[in-house]
């Protein structure tokens, strides 16, 4: 009797934690097998065919696919720029300028807007006749003017340069968050040893927030590999001839517009790998902080 | 020579508060000077503004002769300890005692140099590659030190350095802090409000209370001669008992106790309404004591054992003292209508609660204070006790 009350009791907290489990399961396991499975076969739902890793060497051999994996990693290169302006800035207004709240939340409004409303405004302004060539001529500056979005060499760096300035403000907000955390002794206690502004935020402030800044660096960079195709779609649909397309994108065309879910899965399990690659990494980073 | 003058040092917050009222001090080349006073009292405050880390609403503050007031913290080689020591977290204990000579652009190998002498001189030679987090607290506390010492300032300001510590670090880093002392001889200004930790180790102590200097004067001259109640309280463990009084006939009286006087005391203090003061040490056991002394019969309500001696706390039928420092027991103590009084017996008394106790009263250390001004009533020409 004893004995069934304690494996009850060993028992009991799995049941509370079982629906979630199961919830989990269903919403995250099952599909991320089901990709991996379509990833080896090919046609549509009820008529597969079985094709080993031929969707993975097919996408390998496609140019496209090279492309739109090269756009991705460029813009990578949004990751740093953002973030040495998002800690910028938020170093600036944690010396509690007057006004500074006002100032975080200005450039913290753009986040909040939905990407769609934010890639059509910005294809209003980056087209050839747009608002920033208009401003460029009115200004004397018109040999600047460009086709941003229809240049096949600066479609991919005018999204980067949007999905900056979407992204800047959250930067900024979790920077802040984390220098408010800060003991105001360190510096300071730097200030007395004659520390200038530069150098306590290179040498005291920034490596207190360096975990912060791995963890900001690991998201945006799963984020432009990840979750940029609302930009590609509505400022370029990936062109002109697919010069802007990226892997989402790719997926999309391939999956949705063509129908090829086989190809779209294989290309879903290499960003899956990519993106667990940074989580490792990060993982890797945030570990060896926490023994430091 | 790197004597510090503060000279009427306003500061007013932005919220209309004043923390500091028209504050004057001169700490002398070489002084240990110690701001003491109870939590508010503009202590820290006083010392932010001597570091540069808070700009006086008005006031000068000169170190040496240079004028500092204007100067930023980095500009004015003074070195300061912080009461959570903040250590730079992400460096070793090198790291952060090099840090401030590193700024300062020295010689690498006069950096290395005077770091290992720091680490030396204060017990930190098996820590100097360790984090601040793989610390013990008096370790940590070493380092801000060491932080301090190697870049040989002007001045050192030390912010309560100690507080965080336990009751037995504590003490065994005061012996420390004087064993420092004796080997540097920097004019230091240290902020606390232990007065046990301003008396050990102040050359100097400056008593502050609302942003006002009350007295500022030697241990001994602030224990001995306190300038006014608060003072009087304030310094001493336990505090002085205080008490209203009329002083009528050479005869003092506090309600239901009534003392007589020497003349010559008498003749100081006769016919005025006054604040009676006298040390717990100074109402003797009245079977031990001299007999000549005046006596007075109270009801013990508390005795607090010390080992060596015991605090015999009673209450009297009488109006308590005005103005004096009474900790956070503030309300209560006037809430009773009684005065609560305390006296240090030997440890054989074998006072126990509720016992009717005999006590002598030294009335050659009484202290009187005037009832509104709460300054303390001298004779002219009697700077001594009383």
């Amino acid at each position: 009797m004893n004995r069934r009350r304690q494996r009850w009791r060993r028992l009991w907290p799995y049941g509370f934690a079982g629906p979630a489990i199961v919830a989990i399961g269903f919403t995250f396991l099952y599909p991320l097998v089901q990709v991996i499975r379509y990833s080896f076969y090919t046609g549509s739902a009820g008529d597969q065919i079985y094709v080993g890793t031929a969707n993975y060497s097919f996408v390998f051999n496609d140019p496209t696919f090279r492309i739109s994996l090269f756009n991705n990693l460029k813009l990578l290169a949004t990751v740093p720029v953002m973030t040495a302006l998002a800690l910028l800035i938020a170093l600036m207004l944690n010396d509690q300028i007057r006004g500074w709240r006002q100032y975080r939340a200005i450039v913290f409004l753009p986040f909040i807007l939905p990407a769609a409303a934010v890639g059509i405004t910005f294809s209003f302004l980056l087209e050839r006749n747009g608002g920033i060539n208009t401003l460029l001529s009115d200004v004397g500056l018109g040999f600047l003017a460009q086709d941003w979005l229809g240049s096949p060499h600066l479609a991919t760096p005018s999204i980067g340069a949007v999905i900056i300035w979407q992204q800047l403000g959250f930067g900024v907000v979790v920077f802040s968050a984390a220098l408010l955390g800060l003991p105001a002794e360190t510096v300071e206690a730097a200030q007395i040893d004659g520390a200038s502004w530069w150098k306590i935020q290179r040498r005291i402030v920034i490596p207190q927030i360096r975990g912060i800044i791995e963890f900001f660096v690991t998201l945006e960079a799963i984020t432009v590999l990840s979750q940029v195709f609302t930009y590609v779609y509505v400022l370029t649909a990936g062109g002109p001839a697919d010069s802007s397309s990226v892997l989402e994108y790719y997926i999309w065309t391939n999956g949705f517009a063509q129908g090829s879910t086989g190809i779209a899965s294989a290309v879903a399990v290499l960003m899956l790998g990519m993106a667990s690659v940074l989580i490792v990494i990060y993982m890797r980073l945030h570990t060896r902080n926490v023994e430091m | 020579m790197s004597e510090i003058s503060i000279v009427g040092v306003r500061k007013q917050f932005s919220n209309g508060s004043n923390a500091l009222d028209d504050v004057n001090l001169r700490i002398e080349d070489g002084q240990f000077a110690v701001l003491v006073g109870p939590s508010g009292c503009g202590k820290t405050t006083l010392l932010r503004i001597i570091a540069g880390l808070e700009k006086p609403t008005s006031g000068v503050v000169k170190i040496g002769d240079q004028d500092v007031t204007q100067l930023s913290p980095g500009d004015r080689d003074v070195a300061m300890v912080f009461q959570n020591y903040a250590l730079y977290p992400h460096m070793t204990v090198a790291e952060n005692i090099r840090f401030g000579l590193e700024v300062r652009k020295l010689p690498r190998d006069e950096i290395t140099r005077r770091t290992l002498e720091a680490a030396k001189m204060l017990g930190l030679s098996d820590y100097l590659d360790r984090k601040p987090k793989q610390l013990s607290g008096g370790q940590r506390q070493r380092v801000a030190m060491g932080r301090a010492i190697v870049r040989r300032p002007l001045a050192f300001l030390m912010d309560e350095p100690l507080s965080n510590l336990d009751a037995q670090l504590r003490v065994s880093m005061r012996a420390e802090l004087a064993r420092l002392r004796t080997q540097m001889p920097t004019t230091t200004v240290y902020v606390t409000h232990d007065q046990v930790e301003a008396m050990t180790l102040g050359d100097q102590v400056a008593v502050l209370r609302d942003g006002v200097l009350q007295q500022n004067a030697s241990p001994e001259e602030l224990f001995e001669r306190p300038a006014n109640v608060f003072v009087a309280t304030f310094i001493g463990s336990p505090s002085m008992n205080v008490v209203q009084a009329t002083v009528r006939g050479g005869q003092v009286r506090a309600g239901e106790l009534s003392i007589q006087l020497p003349p010559v005391i008498a003749a100081r203090v006769e016919g005025r309404e006054v604040i009676m003061g006298i040390r717990p040490g100074d109402l003797l056991d009245a079977r031990q004591a001299d007999p000549a002394l005046p006596r007075i019969e109270v009801t013990c309500d508390v005795v607090e054992y010390l080992g060596t001696e015991a605090n015999v706390l009673f209450s009297l039928d009488a109006r308590q003292g005005e103005g004096g420092f009474s900790g956070e027991d503030e309300d209560s103590e006037h809430s009773t209508g009684r005065a609560r009084l305390t006296a240090r017996v030997g440890r054989a008394s074998g006072i126990r609660p509720g016992d009717r106790v005999p006590l002598a009263v030294d009335v050659e250390r009484l202290y009187f204070f005037d009832a509104q001004t709460h300054l303390t009533i001298r004779s002219p020409g009697r700077p001594a006790l009383v």
